[in-house]
């Protein structure tokens, strides 16, 4: 049992290794399932991860383990480099991304730049499960691919997983082991 | 030297100025005549109450009558807290908060002063603790109320940044840091700029009414240095403690930063 996730209606289990994607209408509760199971928000789920329940561990080693990514990441920093590992600041030209970025103001970034520099932020705390919410959104295809492929390494080098709500139901079908329906605020398997 | 006698008379004389400003306001529609003439009329009202009571106090009630006296100025500075607040803690605890904050630092530093520096005999002689408390409090208020508005706002605008460093597995504390620093200063930096502007740029009120009413100027000094000093420090450690609160009460126990807490 890596990661499991009781509704109070069902159990959903993620399996090391396995990437599942999450969709549903706009408005159906996709982000809110993700902030609560982050724990951002007061919620009723259950959640293990590990064998350990969730408030076994404290709340912010929980969030650092259960890595949200949200659609519009927000930096507080003047330079993404301020806050991304080296190691991970390393992967940037597997992004795309020239490593000059970094060290340039975010202002300045691309929104494509930025959510994929967010993306290279939240590996560098060293997750076990992302929670991805829309990550490539603002990417062009070849970008998109490249995301696609350094995630796909990153779930299966370790025990982890990934949570990925995407709209693409071809992304979904490429990137996922399973699929999840959110609809009307509850979670469905499919 | 002696004091020269204000008469009814000659107050009425100097009303006329405020009654003046609030001619031109009405004229040119600034909307603040009224506010203008309520508050002249309040100061008035307040302060003949206050020297009624301390006319009292002082000639003729027991000083156990200062307790709650002091508990009055402490529950309406309290609710004057409250009021600054765009937006505040649901509940009681917003103004437990506050007054909290108020009483455990002004009150402290008043009897450290009352005892330890001007070691007045009894130490609550009314005359010394009720000027000394009214300053403490006056000035702590507005210090608390400026620092706890700030960050209430600053976490409302702030959400966001404060729940993406959560999300990166910052602890609330740490997360909070910068708007909590940003307020601090904020409740802070009026005292200390009194501080820096004192003798130079203003003349303190304390001091010249002091000097006003008779006192060598030497002694009307050291006076306001000593006030200055204990009010300084109260309003810097009554900001501090309720800010520290505040932004404990901002978070759950679990870390979320819970703005349903806020009205």
């Amino acid at each position: 049992m890596f990661a499991l996730l009781n509704t109070g209606a069902s159990n959903f289990e993620a399996r090391p290794g396995e990437t599942i994607a999450l969709y549903g209408a706009s408005g159906a509760g996709k982000s809110r399932l993700l902030r609560s199971l982050a724990d951002l928000d007061p919620n009723t789920l259950e959640v293990w991860l590990n064998h350990r329940t969730r408030n076994s561990y404290t709340a912010p080693v929980w969030r650092q383990r259960v890595q949200y990514l949200p659609a519009e990441p927000v930096w507080w920093t003047e330079t993404a480099a301020e806050v991304i590992a080296p190691d991970y600041a390393a992967l940037a030209n597997r992004l795309n991304l020239k490593a000059q970025l970094l060290d340039q103001p975010i202002s300045r970034l691309s929104t494509g730049e930025r959510q994929r520099l967010a993306l290279l932020r939240s590996l560098s705390v060293s997750p076990s499960i992302l929670l991805l919410d829309e990550p490539t959104a603002a990417l062009d295809q070849s970008a998109t691919e490249k995301v696609e492929a350094l995630l796909r390494n990153w779930v299966q080098a370790q025990p982890r997983a990934i949570i990925w709500v995407s709209h693409d139901g071809t992304q979904r079908q490429r990137v996922a082991t399973q699929q999840w329906r959110v609809a009307n605020g509850v979670l469905q398997c499919q | 030297m002696s004091v020269i006698h204000l008469s009814p008379w000659d107050l009425m004389l100097a009303a006329t100025t405020v009654l003046a400003l609030a001619g031109i306001s009405l004229r040119m529609q600034l909307g603040v005549t009224q506010t203008i003439l309520i508050a002249a009329v309040r100061t008035v009202l307040q302060l003949g109450l206050i020297g009624l009571v301390l006319k009292l106090l002082f000639e003729s009630l027991p000083p156990l009558w200062l307790a709650p006296l002091a508990m009055l100025m402490l529950a309406a500075a309290g609710r004057e807290v409250m009021s600054r607040q765009k937006r505040r803690l649901r509940g009681l605890q917003g103004w437990l908060l506050g007054t909290g904050a108020m009483f455990v630092s002004s009150f402290l530093l008043t009897v450290f002063a009352l005892t330890v520096v001007i070691g007045v005999e009894p130490w609550y002689k009314p005359q010394y603790a009720i000027p000394l408390l009214g300053m403490m409090l006056g000035n702590t208020m507005t210090g608390i109320a400026v620092g706890m508005d700030r960050l209430q706002n600053a976490v409302v605008e702030l959400r966001p940044q404060i729940e993406q460093r959560l999300m990166l597995g910052q602890t609330a504390k740490t997360a909070i840091q910068p708007q909590l620093k940003e307020a601090a200063r904020a409740g802070m930096i009026p005292m200390i700029n009194a501080m820096a502007a004192a003798g130079i740029v203003s003349l303190p009120g304390m001091m010249t009414g002091q000097i006003l009413a008779g006192s060598p100027p030497m002694e009307a000094v050291s006076y306001q240095i000593l006030i200055m000093f204990i009010v300084s420090a109260g309003t810097g450690f009554g900001t501090l403690l309720a800010l520290t609160w505040l932004s404990r009460s901002l978070f759950d126990e679990r870390q979320r930063l819970r703005l349903d807490r806020l009205s």
